[in-house]
């Protein structure tokens, strides 16, 4: 057992030494960062391997020093090496637009993935415009898939950026146990108690909703879709429940997706159950659902994945447009990443090219496939070169992209490697060269060199594990 | 901090060479001595680390290996400093009174005298103390033989494991359990026994609590013992004894806990009687009675957790002999128009407290002046005088040492192992740092702050309620 003893000391009443010729510098210093000045700043927090985790802001980074970081009861800015770090959420993200162009879902062979507009093609690389790090280059072998979007199909709702908008309902059912409600926070709305959060997005006929999930625990959400009231329904009572329209819940937990139509003087009956074994080892996934109002659909996906689809023999029940989001009290969660939009019919798929295949894959949404070479883009056509010529193609017709690939082509060393998550839901891995307030400096076997904005990353994993992209 | 700008002023004549020895020693010292102490914030966030200095001008000096340089904080936002490692405290003699005062500060030692103005007593850490009387919220006296067996942890050495010695470990003195297995000690346990602990869970739990068993690492029926089963929601008591098999004594409900992921248990056991008492966050929750006698030989006991996945920590352990009657979870907090007397036969004899001394207490009940015997008391509980506001001041801290005792003064000065500084029960005060376990800070806000590492930040739910 040792004796502490203090190693240095001294005693210096706070009269000689005030705070604030400290403040002044530290603010001046960290202005100079061009980290400072935001109040949801010092809300960012950085987390070690021994699960220790402290607050405060991101101002700095170099491969040399480590992170700086700012804390504001500290007198100076803090510098950790990366060794026991494990990552940093930074407060204060947003995300960015994106002009209009040929907008594409992007999936890497290391399983990052990102949305951009497809600009061209060279002999090494495809282009991308971006929102968080403008025009990327990246090197053909370590694309897996490139998805053209729909034009024309209008985005109804995307973030949160604030419960702003949002109606908090109150749970009376008491085999539900307490209630709460969901909290907003750096762009998620995270529950632990029941809770129910709802608004009416004016959902299209046809529409794509899909989401972040993360969770803890035991998980047990329900989803309405197409309802008319912002207040949770009780299903146990809902014949006492005031007057409301039909709606679809979708019911998620730890190991199964349910549906069940509910309208008020009809029976429920559940139209089938989708079990998510996959769930069982995770606390992370994306969910997508999928309504068409005309075919009577509803459809969910996982991870990229259509686990089922439910077609309504009684016709399409959701008479509203809203949705509402109830937390059964179970575990806790946060949703994130949420984009409504239109819907055009089509379900995406998983990559199907072998990863290896020496040529480029083009899948057409009438399930023709062209195998050869894309050459580049002119206006909205694509070139693809096949053995029979060269066609162009224009990208509406495209469905996915799926080009040569090489399986360690983004491949980069463990101990440098950083994960980046984006507000949007995208996710890059790299090299962390910098981190300043002009940009974020990064480079990749990938995409090369590469400057994001600093406010496009909501958080980084230090040495981050590599996960399969096959998905 | 309102400094004394008088007194320190021999300390800015140190020669400065001095000061900057001092410091690189600290930093090479700090570094090389890869200290765990552990420094947690209001907002929840925590690291480990190690206290190089505390100066009321630059604050806190905190170093850690992957830090450049050691930073300083302010103290402003600081909630607590657990130091590993802290020694018990020495005492000359054992305590008889428990003396609570208003503010939170509670101490062990000796009553020497109390009347209308004043108290005075004894403590380890100085021979005589004096206070106001209007700071004391109340006097429990200790039974006969009342010793702390074991009060911790500190370290997992001195515990035996079960077959699967991952399944507890030790960290910033909480035992956590993730997965199957026994953790136990032999405290020696004779005769009547208070086993105090803060159990925390997450998920569903199940949590076997064997006493005066000498099974230590293992489950083992054919040991003579009790085990206490608790879950989320529900404890019982099973006898178990070698040859007779097991018997269920009854079950208690505990619904807090269904909505709750933290509980202060205690277990008490009067051997003489075979009564065993449960209670939940000083709640009662059952008391069970052996009519067979008591069963159990052993004079250990142990934490057997039962199932994989959910985390269970233990943590503020307290094992201590009792004398299997006074009820000392009674905080005796009045907050009546008078003072109280309790006695042993737990009458109760209300007035206004006149004077108390070794032997005896003069009380006024009813215009008549009753003099008692001190050994017919168990407590005594003072009224509380209107508080006054009282300005924040950023050096007040607690210090919490081995033992139970804590003490709240304005820190004047750290120098080396020695702290000194003001209490405003008792005036100026010396602690060594080697017996401090805790310093808590900002005192009227860091008690919401878990005074053990509950973990992590949460990315799920980063908030601290």
């Amino acid at each position: 057992m040792f004796i502490r003893v203090l190693k240095s000391f001294q005693f210096k009443p706070s009269i000689r030494v005030p705070w604030r010729p400290f403040a002044v510098f530290i603010l001046a210093a960290t202005t100079a960062l061009g980290q400072a000045g935001s109040a949801g700043d010092s809300k960012s927090t950085i987390h070690f391997k021994n699960g220790d985790w402290l607050r405060g802001a991101l101002a700095a980074y170099d491969p040399a020093v480590g992170v700086t970081w700012r804390h504001a009861d500290a007198t100076a800015p803090l510098h950790f090496n990366t060794g026991q770090l494990t990552g940093i959420t930074l407060d204060g993200t947003a995300v960015g637009r994106l002009a209009a162009g040929n907008l594409c879902e992007v999936q890497l062979v290391n399983g990052d993935h990102f949305r951009g507009n497809l600009a061209g093609a060279t002999a090494q690389h495809f282009l991308f415009d971006t929102w968080h790090a403008g025009r990327m280059q990246l090197l053909r072998s370590t694309v897996r898939k490139i998805a053209p979007l729909p034009k024309g199909l209008k985005t109804i709702f995307q973030g949160p950026e604030s419960d702003d908008g949002w109606t908090h309902g109150k749970i009376s059912n008491e085999t539900i146990g307490e209630s709460g409600n969901w909290r907003y926070h750096n762009g998620g709305f995270h529950a632990k108690s029941a809770a129910s959060i709802a608004r009416d997005l004016g959902l299209p006929d046809s529409s794509h909703t899909s989401f972040e999930l993360e969770w803890s625990g035991a998980m047990h959400l329900a989803f309405a879709l197409y309802t008319d009231t912002l207040q949770p329904i009780s299903l146990s009572t809902k014949e006492n429940e005031p007057d409301f329209g039909g709606f679809y819940s979708i019911q998620v937990n730890s190991y199964s997706v349910n549906l069940l139509p509910v309208k008020k003087h009809t029976p429920l009956t559940y139209l089938g159950q989708a079990t998510v074994p996959s769930f069982r080892n995770k606390t992370k996934a994306r969910l997508e659902f999928f309504a068409n109002k005309h075919q009577r659909l509803i459809a969910v996906a996982i991870d990229g994945k259509l686990i089922r689809k439910w077609f309504d023999p009684k016709g399409f029940t959701g008479e509203g447009s809203g949705i509402r989001i109830v937390h059964q009290g179970r575990g806790a969660v946060r949703i994130s990443n949420l984009r409504v939009e239109e819907w055009d019919g089509r379900f995406k798929g998983p990559p199907t090219h072998p990863i290896g295949a020496k040529d480029d894959l083009v899948k057409l949404i009438n399930s023709d496939r062209m195998q050869g070479r894309v050459e580049g883009i002119e206006g909205d056509k694509l070139n693809v070169t096949t053995v029979e010529g060269g066609f162009p193609v224009p990208l509406d017709r495209v469905k996915q992209i799926e080009p040569a690939t090489s399986k360690t082509a983004a491949d980069m060393p463990l101990k440098h490697r950083v994960r980046a998550h984006f507000s949007d839901g995208s996710r890059l891995t790299f090299v962390l060269n910098r981190w300043a307030a002009a940009g974020v400096e990064a480079q990749s076997p990938s995409f090369g060199r590469a400057t994001f904005k600093p406010g496009s990353i909501m958080r980084l994993e230090f040495q981050a594990q590599q996960v399969s992209g096959n998905q | 901090m309102s400094g004394n700008p008088s007194q320190p002023r021999r300390w800015f004549r140190r020669p400065l060479w001095l000061a900057a020895i001092a410091l690189g020693l600290g930093q090479a010292l700090g570094q090389a001595a890869g200290k765990d102490d552990l420094v947690r914030f209001l907002d929840g966030s925590m690291l480990h680390g190690e206290l190089q200095q505390v100066s009321l001008g630059d604050g806190v000096r905190w170093a850690r290996p992957d830090l450049a340089r050691p930073v300083d904080f302010r103290p402003d936002n600081l909630a607590w400093i657990r130091f590993e490692g802290a020694r018990p405290v020495k005492r000359p003699s054992e305590p008889t009174v428990h003396i609570r005062f208003h503010n939170g500060d509670e101490v062990l030692g000796n009553l020497i005298a109390l009347d209308e103005q004043r108290v005075q007593f004894s403590t380890w850490f100085n021979e005589q103390l004096s206070a106001p009387r209007g700071v004391l919220q109340s006097l429990a006296f200790l039974s006969p033989g009342f010793r702390i067996l074991f009060e911790g942890p500190t370290t997992i050495a001195g515990w035996k494991l079960g077959r699967d010695p991952k399944a507890w470990k030790y960290r910033d003195g909480v035992f956590i359990s993730d997965g199957v297995g026994v953790l136990g000690r032999d405290f020696g346990l004779k005769g009547s026994s208070r086993i105090e602990f803060d159990l925390q869970w997450n998920g569903t739990f199940s949590l076997i609590v064997p006493v005066y068993t000498s099974a230590l690492d293992r489950f083992d029926y054919r040991s003579n013992s009790y085990m206490f089963y608790i879950s989320r929601g529900y404890v019982s008591l099973q006898r178990v004894q070698n040859g007779a098999g097991v018997r269920n004594l009854g079950q208690g409900q505990i619904p807090e806990m269904q909505s709750k992921n933290r509980v202060q248990v205690e277990i008490r056991v009067n051997k003489p009687k075979a009564e065993m008492e449960l209670y939940i966050d000083r709640k009662l929750v059952r008391k069970w009675r052996d009519t067979n006698g008591f069963a159990a030989t052993g004079s250990g006991m142990a934490f057997f957790s039962q199932l994989n996945g959910p985390i269970v920590r233990v943590s503020n352990l307290r094992v201590s002999a009792w004398d299997g009657h006074s009820d000392p979870v009674q905080l005796a907090v009045n907050d009546g128009s008078e003072d109280m007397v309790f006695l042993k036969n737990r009458d109760e004899v209300p007035g206004k407290l006149k004077s108390m001394d070794g032997r005896t207490v003069v009380i006024n009940s009813l215009g008549a002046d009753l003099t008692i015997p001190l050994e017919r008391i168990t407590r005594v509980a003072l009224t509380k005088p209107e508080a006054k506001p009282e300005a924040k001041r950023p050096w007040e801290v607690r210090a919490h040492f081995a033992g139970g005792a804590a003490v709240s003064f304005d820190l004047r000065q750290w120098e080396g192992s020695t702290l000194t500084g003001r209490s405003r029960n008792f005036g100026p005060v010396t602690f060594d740092s080697q017996y401090i376990r805790r310093l808590q800070f900002n005192l009227g806000t860091s008690q919401k702050t878990s005074d053990t590492n509950a973990g992590g930040a949460d990315q799920l739910w980063p908030w601290d309620d």
